[in-house]
């Protein structure tokens, strides 16, 4: 069964992030990769949605809550320019989501399969993967492009069910 | 650019030289071993013979060119028709240097200058693009061991352009000790040594005492001012910015799990307008939110630089040195924070002006070269690669975390 984003699963998601982002420092020595330094705190949030086997609406509060986490991370360690990666990153993360609320089902019959994990994770992998890998193979705005194609097909379908 | 002292430590030999010159000397060797051969034999034209003739050529060309030493000649690549000079000055070992490349065509597009160790190595020096000039000033770092420096970039019109410049070591300037040209200064900073850098965390110290600091010398101030005084900190305004959206997906978060309950037992409608406006609610805050996290995560460069004893007695027993007390002085420089640590008053004259000085810089180019103008001389750890700034400054290109000893004026 899938849950709502209650305060449990808020803090469950935002406060390690907090914590990391107050136990570093300002900058680090080296500049890291952006895809890791953005990536991190929404992969956070991608584990809590699998593993506190949250609702497509809370799945889309929980990655909107970690958004600010990577823009913080990109702009303090990530590689220049950060600013595009900031798009694909949002992008994919809206990818992911829309690709989780896809697959889900309204029926109660078909609800216990449809949140299992295994599928919930392969969905938002699914939805995410393309724009990251153009982003890391071509370009951020590339990816960020093929994130919001993937997001649209992927309400489109939604929409298409629901009628 | 560093005042240049300690001169006549290198010689630059000549400067300039066109594409056909190694085709020249080939022939010119070649005419001088046919003079050799005349001795009444008759000279058979076969085609063995040729390739004897040939073969010879070159070996007298690679002599002559060994012989010559290569010592200071500025090269074009062959065919390309282009001609460069390099006029390097004269270098000053551990320090910034300038020299100036120009062509007949002009220089356009990139720009390089690699520098070549005494042990084979090479290293890019200097980078930049431009668009158009007839010359170019480069600015270099030098250290003792480079033993060459090379241009490569395009011309005006186009074609390949290079040049290279040899160095050769003055019999006035060479050290007994390791055969590198240098000077007592040169010397006093090769004996120094690098410390291994880790990632620190934390907050570095208000103030540390001299004793402690650099009680056994040199080596013990590196290794502490990389570990305690060259932290970067925290900045604040973004971790409250963090901490205040935390509170506020908490609170959002338990408002909205009284709203789903008040719903499920038919309290509050649900329309889609309703929906509508709270999605649009959302994005704006989390866009909000994002910025301004994104605004305030970027960390500024930072230059450390701290007073070290030259003297390990200086810091560690003589008299009025016990309660010395180095302080952290912090001046914004606009691209980069200069954050130094120097004894409390009047500077004390046991620094000898030797600083042991950090660079952080690894997202863009922030650190200017006009920020070691205080410095005679410079020993970095690994030679920094410069770059041309978008408003024509040269700067320290970005980097992971650079250690350099520098001698203060």
């Amino acid at each position: 069964m899938s849950r709502p984003f209650s305060p449990a699963a808020a803090a469950f998601v935002t406060l390690p992030l907090l914590a990391v982002a107050v136990a570093l420092p300002a900058g680090l020595d080296t500049a890291i990769s952006p895809l890791v330094a953005g990536g991190l705190p929404l992969a956070w949030a991608a584990i809590v949605v699998i593993v506190s086997r949250l609702d497509p609406e809370a799945s889309a509060a929980a990655f909107a809550a970690a958004l600010p986490f990577s823009a913080h991370a990109l702009a303090a360690f990530g590689q220049r320019p950060p600013l595009p990666w900031l798009f694909a990153m949002a992008a994919s993360a809206a990818a992911a989501v829309a690709a989780r609320a896809a697959g889900s089902t309204r029926r109660a019959a078909e609800r216990a399969p449809a949140e299992n994990q295994a599928r919930v994770t392969m969905l938002m992998v699914l939805g995410a993967a393309p724009g990251l890998t153009l982003a890391r193979l071509a370009s951020p705005w590339g990816g960020c492009a093929v994130s919001a194609l993937v997001a649209g097909l992927a309400l489109l379908a939604l929409e298409r069910r629901r009628r | 650019m560093i005042r240049q002292v300690g001169s006549d430590l290198v010689r630059k030999r000549i400067s300039g030289i066109f594409s056909t010159e190694p085709a020249r000397a080939v022939r010119s060797a070649g005419r001088r071993r046919g003079d050799d051969l005349g001795n009444g034999r008759v000279r058979v034209r076969g085609r063995e013979e040729k390739e004897k003739k040939k073969i010879k050529n070159i070996v007298v060309f690679v002599i002559l060119m060994f012989s010559e030493g290569f010592n200071g000649v500025a090269h074009a690549v062959p065919g390309s028709g282009a001609l460069a000079v390099l006029d390097t000055g004269t270098p000053t070992g551990y320090a910034f240097n300038e020299a100036t490349v120009s062509g007949r065509n002009g220089i356009s597009g990139s720009a390089t200058l690699f520098g070549t160790s005494v042990d084979g190595t090479r290293f890019k020096l200097f980078e930049s693009t431009i668009g158009f000039a007839e010359s170019l000033t480069v600015t270099y770092y030098a250290w003792p061991e480079l033993v060459s420096v090379s241009f490569e970039g395009t011309d005006g019109e186009g074609a390949d352009l290079s040049a290279s410049v040899r160095f050769l070591k003055s019999g006035s300037g060479v050290n007994a000790e390791d055969g590198t040209w240098g000077d007592r200064e040169a010397g006093s900073l090769d004996a120094l040594e690098f410390p291994f850098r880790l990632q620190t965390f934390g907050t570095p110290p208000g103030a540390i005492p001299v004793a402690e600091f650099a009680g056994d010398g040199p080596k013990r101030a590196a290794r502490i001012a990389v570990a305690r005084l060259f932290v970067t900190g925290r900045r604040a305004a973004s971790i409250i910015a963090l901490a205040l959206w935390t509170t506020a997906v908490f609170v959002a978060a338990g408002l909205r799990h009284r709203e789903q309950a008040g719903a499920a037992r038919g309290q509050a409608g649900n329309g889609f307008r309703r929906k509508a406006l709270k999605f649009s609610m959302l994005v704006c805050l989390v866009s909000a939110i994002t910025a301004t996290a994104f605004m305030l995560g970027s960390a500024p460069a930072e230059l450390f630089a701290a007073a070290v004893p030259a003297r390990s007695g200086a810091a560690s027993g003589e008299a009025g040195t016990e309660s010395v007390l180095l302080v952290r002085q912090s001046i914004d420089h606009g691209s980069y924070r200069g954050i130094s640590w120097n004894p409390q008053g009047e500077e004390k004259s046991w620094t000898d002006g030797l600083r042991f000085i950090g660079i952080r810089s690894p997202h863009t180019a922030s650190v200017p070269i006009s920020a070691f103008d205080a410095y005679r001389r410079l020993r970095f750890k690994n030679p920094p690669l410069v770059i041309t700034g978008p408003d024509g400054r040269t700067m320290l290109a970005p980097a992971p975390f650079m250690m350099a000893w520098g001698l203060h004026e």
